[in-house]
């Protein structure tokens, strides 16, 4: 007996899965989430949960990091320690160093640096998604030849931010059991004291776990949205990746790379 | 049965949510150690000098007080207040009228009773030859029994009228002599070279004498060219000082400078002991004793007396000691250890006033070490009960809390001398050992053996 043949409708045209799959699926089988992404109509839910997901997660970091007093604490030994290099190399006299040091107090507090903290999460989370979006974008259109909606790379930036987000919350959990600022999960997790203005800190935090998923699962993104081969995208990915950190670690803004 | 794919999927979110899970479990029963703010500093070598810091006045170290021995109007005061005088020098003269009158009187005594010494010769001249003639008389059997004897009585009557003249002589010549003195007297001199410090009587006040009262206080002649500082120092610390101290002053009046000082005296009783019993003790339960100590000073200035002054007096001195802030000593409990160990760490330093003031404050309210003097002194003053209950408690040792890392380690210490802001550790720390130095909150209440902590500034701090 023969088989029954398969329906051609279904074979050609998948169930479309719920947002909720999508989010979920990107950890697991991204390359099914892209490709019914490239497949299905531009949908503003695969950039626009993401982004507000993140920025929950986003807001909830600043609370609950920015409420420990140990954490607060190193943030303040830094910026001593900056105004005391800043005093020791000329650029600032010990009475300059010290009003900066009491306006710090006044205006950098547990409370504002928690709002500072959301009002980041608000901003830096679709400015994430649109810069990564733009990015792919690009290197669709320039270097893989190949022209792909914006909004698409959007969708593939947007879901691609679920890893980030899962890195936050693993960053706020190792945050709370170390006490430790700069406890993300990389190689800064070996620093007994993450030092913001230590290069040498910034580049081992920004081998992290979650960031080389992201790449990972962006490049997944990229190839099935520009049909060129997984290995190629990541190639691309992964330079760019690379070009940024060491870009903004050299620059002295390594906190944009972690 | 799930697609291969779809195991695939349940495999890595139930990773993902194992993974989760764990972290989130270990955050959330991770031992919740409370984490203090503390300021730290090494431990460092320094050259400790101990002073006991004292308040005073400046005085010279000769003054005299210029009080009349006799009474009467002054007639003549040719000198005034801040006038230098030398010794001789006429300072007021007092009526002399009535002492003059007196004079005569006396000398007119002493006339009389030369008249009654001359009339008692004579009489005794008499009465001897009467004596002398009647004598043979007798022998020849020529006068009665009766009659001899009444010359001899004669002739012993006369010549104790004779003794009496002289004596009358004598007192005579003594009244005169005690009228010249008493007139004498109405001329007062200064006693010194020195300055007319004080001048309370103007001419014509009468003033009185000091022959049967404590008269009158005329002026005061003060020798400024040799100054000195008296200031009073509790009991507590006057056992510190010893003549010869190297003393640092600061008057008042002379703001910008610092002189230097020796002492020269130690009083031997505190002020007020040599006053009645009722008045003493009813003051000493305000006000602490304190001894008068003298201090010459060594420059020359334009120092008056009464100008106020702060002596530092330099009473122990360490070269090269490892010191540590005042205020990152404070006292505990000994560990259980510590009190098998003995008493080393007890603190029983008699030699040391301050930690012993400090730490009979910590006993009496463990909760409030607030240094107060006042809670030292009326300690000194409690009664057995108190000092029963005090005995049951355990004995305080002196510790600082030195950082290992994120946490502390208490650490018994044997405390030296120590100056306006450092401790001198003979026993318990070593060199570029970091120590807790605030914040006073943390060192006094909050930290213990192995607290974590962190350092940052001070933070506001409510004073118990």
């Amino acid at each position: 007996m023969e088989p029954a043949p398969a329906n051609p409708d279904s074979e050609s045209q998948p169930v479309p899965t719920t947002l909720w799959s999508r989010l979920l699926n990107v950890f697991a089988a991204p390359g099914e989430v892209f490709e019914e992404v490239k497949n299905s109509q531009s949908s503003t839910a695969n950039w626009l949960a993401p982004a507000l997901v993140y920025i929950v997660v986003g807001v909830i970091s600043a609370v609950v990091i920015f409420s420990q007093p140990a954490i607060v604490q190193q943030i303040r030994d830094q910026q001593a320690k900056v105004m005391d290099d800043q005093v020791k190399a000329g650029k600032l006299t010990q009475a300059q160093a010290d009003q900066a040091l009491t306006m710090m107090d006044k205006f950098a507090g547990p409370t504002m640096l928690m709002v500072f903290g959301c009002v980041g999460a608000m901003f830096g989370s679709f400015a994430h998604i649109f810069w990564w979006a733009f990015i792919l974008w690009l290197m669709a259109q320039l270097i893989l030849k190949t022209k792909i909606p914006y909004l698409k790379a959007a969708e593939v930036a947007g879901l691609t931010t679920m890893i980030l987000v899962l890195g936050a919350v693993v960053t706020i959990l190792l945050t709370v059991i170390t006490g430790k600022l700069g406890m993300t999960p990389s190689l800064a997790l070996m620093l007994g004291n993450f030092d913001l203005k230590n290069k040498a800190h910034l580049l081992l935090a920004a081998v992290n776990i979650f960031s080389f998923w992201q790449i990972g699962v962006a490049a997944c993104g990229l190839a099935r949205l520009t049909g060129k081969p997984f290995a190629k995208a990541l190639l691309l990915v992964f330079l760019y990746w690379l070009a940024f950190t060491l870009f903004f670690v050299g620059i002295g803004f390594g906190q944009m790379a972690m | 049965m799930p697609s291969p794919k779809k195991r695939k999927k349940i495999l890595i979110l139930a990773a993902i949510v194992v993974v989760l899970v764990v972290l989130t479990l270990v955050a959330v029963f991770k031992k919740r150690e409370p984490v203090i703010t503390v300021q730290a500093e090494k431990v460092t070598r320094r050259n400790l000098t101990e002073v006991v810091v004292a308040n005073g006045k400046i005085q010279p170290v000769l003054q005299v007080t210029i009080s009349p021995e006799v009474s009467g109007e002054i007639t003549e005061l040719p000198v005034h207040e801040g006038q230098f005088v030398h010794k001789g020098d006429l300072l007021l003269k007092i009526n002399p009228d009535v002492y003059v009158a007196g004079l005569n009187q006396a000398k007119a005594g002493y006339e009389q009773s030369l008249a009654g010494k001359t009339t008692a010769v004579a009489n005794l001249e008499k009465a001897d030859t009467d004596f002398t003639r009647n004598k043979e008389l007798f022998a020849r059997k020529l006068l009665s029994e009766s009659d001899f004897v009444g010359f001899k009585v004669a002739r012993d009557v006369a010549e104790a009228q004779l003794e009496s003249a002289n004596d009358q002589v004598n007192v005579a010549k003594a009244a005169v002599d005690n009228a010249q003195d008493l007139l004498n007297k109405t001329t007062i001199v200064a006693p010194l070279d020195g300055t007319i410090t004080t001048l309370n009587s103007q001419l014509g006040e009468r003033v009185l004498g000091t022959v049967q009262n404590a008269g009158t206080i005329i002026g005061i002649i003060s020798d400024l060219s040799r100054m000195e500082a008296r200031v009073d120092i509790g009991e507590m610390d006057v056992v510190l000082i010893q003549p010869d101290q190297k003393v640092k002053l600061e008057v008042d009046a002379f703001k910008d400078k610092k002189f230097a000082g020796t002492v020269t005296q130690i009083a031997d009783s505190s002020k007020g002991s040599g006053q009645a019993a009722s008045a003493y003790s009813s003051s000493q339960s305000q006000e602490a004793t304190k001894f008068e100590v003298r201090i010459r000073i060594n420059e020359k200035e334009d120092f008056r007396p009464g100008m106020s002054v702060t002596a530092e007096i330099e009473t122990r001195y360490r070269t090269n000691a490892l010191t540590v802030p005042l205020a990152s000593v404070t006292t505990r409990p000994p560990k259980p250890a510590d009190k098998k160990s003995g008493s080393t760490n007890h603190v029983s330093s008699a030699t040391n006033h301050v930690a012993l003031a400090t730490t009979t404050n910590n006993v009496s309210d463990p909760t409030n070490d607030v240094g107060v003097a006042t809670n030292s002194f009326a300690s000194t003053n409690s009664d057995a009960t108190d000092k029963k209950s005090k005995d049951s408690l355990p004995k305080l040792s002196e510790v600082v809390f030195v950082v290992e890392g994120d946490h502390v380690k208490m650490v018994p210490v044997k405390i030296g001398i120590c100056d306006d802001n450092y401790w001198e550790i003979t026993d318990g720390l070593t060199n570029d050992q970091e120590i807790v130095t605030g914040g006073y909150r943390a060192i006094s209440r909050d930290l213990a053996d192995g607290k974590k902590v962190v350092k940052g500034p001070v933070a506001a701090e409510s004073t118990p």
